[in-house]
C-alpha cells in the first residue's frame, strides 16, 4: 500500500509540477506576445504617425498651391476708390508666399491633428481612434481568452502609445528641420531680390542722373521725377511703377496685365502722365530715354512763331527724308497736321490764343548719343506783355536755347519803305522786339539766379522771319543781298542779319543790348515758304540769287545738329 | 469659383514648390541621419 502512495503522490507531484510548469509558460507566452504586441504595435503606431503626419502636410501644400482661392494672400490691388496704392498685386515673394506657406502648415497641422489624436471623426479613424479599437477587441471574447486578450492587445496598445509618441517626435524633427531649411531656402531667395530692387532702382536713378535725362510736363512746364504711367489695357494708373514689392521687373496690373517695372525694358513706351495731381498732363511717349532741351519761341503778337514752329518741324522732316523727327505725343502730331495743311497758305494759320494752355509742341531731334526730346514752348505774344507774365512762365528754369523770332515788318524804317513803294504787305506785327526781349531775359535771369552783370550763357537764335518779302522785291534789302560767293559760312551769314539789324532797321540799340545779356548768338534769316525745299531765288531788285537760311535752321543750331 | 490667380503668383507659387521639395527631401534625410545617430545611442542606454 505505502508503494500505491508513493506512486500517486509522485504521479500527483508530477501532474501538479507539470501543471506549474505549463502556467509558467502559459504566462511566459501571455508576457512574450504582450511584449511581441507591444513592440509591434509601437514600431507600427510610429511608421503610421509619421506617414499620417507627413502625408497630412503634404497634402496640404499641394491643396493651397494648386487652389485658386488667393484671398489670404492679400496680393490683390486694393478698390479704386478710395485712391490707395498702385492697382498691381503684390509680388508673391514679397509677402504672400510667407502666407501660403503659414496657411499650408495650420491646414497640415489641423489634418495631421486629425489623422492621429483627435477621438470620434465621422471621415476616417485617427490613430488614437485605431489603438481604442484595438483596445476593445477582446471584449468579444469569453473567459480566459478575454482576459489573455485584454493582456496581450493592453500591451500593444500601451506599445501604440509609446509609438504615437516617438512618431510624433520623429514627424516634429521632421517639421522642424524642413521649416527651418524652407525659411532659410526662401530668404535666401527674397534677401538677394530685395538687394536686386535697391539696386535696379539705384543704377537706373544713377544712369538718368549721369546722362542727364529728365522729363518736364508739356501741360505745367514742371519736372516729373517719376511719371504715372498708364496700363495699355485697362488705363488704370500706375504712381510708382519702379523695382519694388509689386514687382522686381514686371508689375501686374489689375487687369493682370504685365507692364514693365524699368526703362530698358520698355516702360518709357507706355503712355504717361504728369506726376503733379493739380496737372495730369501726357507726357511725351519715350520719355526718360534721352536728354530733354527746352526752346521757347519769344515774340510780340502775329510776328509768326506758330507758323516758324512749325515750317521749322516740316523743314526737319524733310532733312530726314520724311522719318523724322517723331512726335512725342499725339498733341503735337495733331498740331503739326493742321497746321502742315494750313502753311500753304501762310495767312489762313491763326494766331495762338492768348487764353490757350501753354502746351510744349514735343519731338525727338537727332541720332544715338546726340538724339533729344525738344520742347518746343510757342507761348501767345500776349503772354511776354508783362514782367509779372514772364514770370510766371515755369519752363525758364529748363531753358537750354531760345529762339527770338522777329518780323522785319515790325520795324518802322522797314515797313515805311515797303509801303512807299506800294509792295502788298503780309499780316505783320506792330510790336518792337526790344521791350519783349528785354523782359523775357530778366525773367530768365530770375529763374536762373543770374545777376545782370553775367552774361546768360543760354544760345540765343536771333530768327528774322517773313524774309521772303525782301528776295522778291521792294526798296529794302535782303540780309544776304551783299553776300559775296565766298561768305556762305554760318559766321558770315550771321554776321549778315546783324549787320542789316542794326542799319537796315536801325536795331543797333537791340543787337548791342544782346551781346551785353548773352554769350553766344547766331543771327538767321528764314522764310517759312522755303518749308517746302529751300532754293536760291533772283531778287527782283538786285538781279542776284538770295537764299534764306532753311526754317530748321535755327533750331538746329541751337541743338548743335547743324550738320543732321 | 473665383478667378485663377494671375501668372506671377502661379509662377512664385511654383518657385515656392520647388523650394519645399528641397526642403523636405533635406528634412527627411537629416532625420534619417538623426535615427541612425540616435536609435543606437538609446539602444546602448537602456540595454
Amino acid at each position: 500500500m505505502p508503494v500505491v502512495y508513493a506512486v500517486a503522490f509522485a504521479f500527483g507531484a508530477a501532474l501538479v509540477l507539470a501543471l506549474a510548469v505549463l502556467a509558467v509558460l502559459a504566462v511566459l507566452l501571455v508576457l512574450g506576445l504582450t511584449a511581441v504586441a507591444a513592440v509591434v504595435g509601437a514600431a507600427a503606431t510610429a511608421a503610421f504617425t509619421v506617414v499620417f503626419v507627413v502625408a497630412a502636410i503634404c497634402r496640404a501644400w499641394v491643396a493651397v498651391l494648386r487652389d485658386d482661392e488667393h484671398g489670404h494672400l492679400m496680393a490683390a490691388p486694393p478698390d479704386p476708390l478710395p485712391p490707395g496704392r498702385d492697382p498691381g498685386y503684390v509680388s508673391y515673394v514679397f509677402g504672400p508666399a510667407w502666407r501660403d506657406y503659414a496657411l499650408a502648415t495650420t491646414r497640415g497641422a489641423a489634418q495631421a491633428c486629425d489623422r492621429t489624436v483627435r477621438r470620434g471623426r465621422q471621415t476616417s479613424r485617427s490613430v488614437l481612434d485605431i489603438l481604442g479599437g484595438i483596445w476593445r477587441f477582446p471584449d468579444g471574447f469569453e473567459a480566459w481568452t478575454g482576459v489573455v486578450g485584454k493582456i496581450v492587445f493592453g500591451g500593444a496598445v500601451f506599445g501604440g502609445l509609446l509609438g504615437l509618441a516617438a512618431g510624433g517626435l520623429v514627424a516634429a524633427a521632421f517639421l522642424g528641420i524642413t521649416t527651418a531649411t524652407f525659411a532659410l531656402l526662401l530668404a535666401a531667395v527674397i534677401g538677394p531680390m530685395l538687394l536686386l530692387t535697391a539696386a535696379l532702382r539705384v543704377v537706373e536713378l544713377a544712369g538718368l542722373r549721369l546722362r542727364g535725362i529728365t522729363v518736364e510736363c508739356p501741360s505745367c512746364h514742371r519736372r516729373v521725377g517719376v511719371p504715372v504711367y498708364e496700363c495699355p489695357s485697362c488705363q488704370d494708373l500706375h504712381r510708382t511703377l519702379v523695382p519694388g514689392p509689386l514687382g522686381v521687373l514686371v508689375r501686374t496690373c489689375r487687369c493682370r496685365e504685365e507692364l514693365p517695372t524699368l526703362l530698358v525694358r520698355g516702360r518709357s513706351r507706355l503712355r504717361s502722365h504728369c506726376s503733379h495731381d493739380d496737372c495730369r498732363g501726357v507726357l511725351p511717349l519715350g520719355g526718360l530715354t534721352v536728354p530733354t532741351r527746352h526752346v521757347p519761341l519769344v515774340a510780340g503778337k502775329v510776328a509768326g512763331k506758330t507758323v516758324h514752329v512749325m515750317a521749322a518741324i516740316a523743314d526737319l522732316r524733310a532733312h530726314s527724308n520724311g522719318t523724322g523727327p517723331e512726335f512725342g505725343d499725339e498733341h503735337t502730331r495733331t498740331t503739326f497736321e493742321q497746321v502742315e495743311k494750313q502753311l500753304e497758305d501762310v495767312a489762313a494759320v491763326p494766331s495762338t490764343l492768348p487764353t490757350a494752355p501753354l502746351r510744349a509742341a514735343t519731338f525727338f531731334h537727332g541720332t544715338g548719343s546726340a538724339r533729344r526730346l525738344v520742347y518746343l514752348y510757342d507761348a501767345a505774344g500776349e503772354r511776354y506783355q508783362t514782367s509779372d507774365d514772364v514770370a510766371g512762365l515755369r519752363f525758364l528754369g529748363a531753358t537750354a536755347g531760345v529762339l527770338f523770332v522777329i518780323d522785319p515788318l515790325a520795324f518802322d524804317p522797314v515797313r515805311t519803305r515797303m509801303e512807299e513803294s506800294d509792295v502788298v504787305l503780309p499780316m505783320h506785327s506792330t510790336e518792337l522786339p526790344d521791350g519783349v526781349v528785354g523782359r523775357f531775359t530778366a525773367g530768365l535771369r530770375e529763374h536762373g539766379g543770374r545777376s545782370s552783370a553775367d552774361r546768360i550763357p543760354v544760345p540765343v537764335a536771333v530768327v528774322l522771319t517773313k524774309c521772303d518779302v525782301l528776295v522778291d522785291g521792294g526798296p529794302v534789302r535782303h540780309p544776304y543781298d551783299d553776300l559775296g560767293e565766298g561768305d556762305d559760312c554760318r559766321a558770315a551769314r550771321s554776321a549778315a542779319v546783324e549787320r542789316w539789324l542794326e542799319t537796315t532797321a536801325g536795331e543797333g540799340g537791340l543787337v548791342r543790348q544782346l551781346h551785353t545779356d548773352y554769350e553766344r548768338i547766331g543771327y538767321f534769316a528764314v522764310s517759312a515758304l522755303d518749308v517746302f525745299g529751300t532754293t536760291d531765288r533772283t531778287s527782283t531788285r538786285t538781279g542776284r540769287a538770295v537764299g534764306n537760311d532753311a526754317p530748321s535752321a535755327p533750331l538746329r543750331w541751337l541743338l548743335g545738329t547743324e550738320g543732321t | 469659383m473665383s478667378a485663377p490667380p494671375p501668372q506671377s503668383i502661379v509662377r512664385g507659387r511654383r518657385l515656392v514648390a520647388s523650394l519645399l521639395v528641397v526642403s523636405a527631401l533635406f528634412g527627411a534625410a537629416a532625420v534619417a541621419v538623426l535615427l541612425v545617430w540616435l536609435v543606437p545611442l538609446a539602444l546602448d542606454a537602456f540595454l
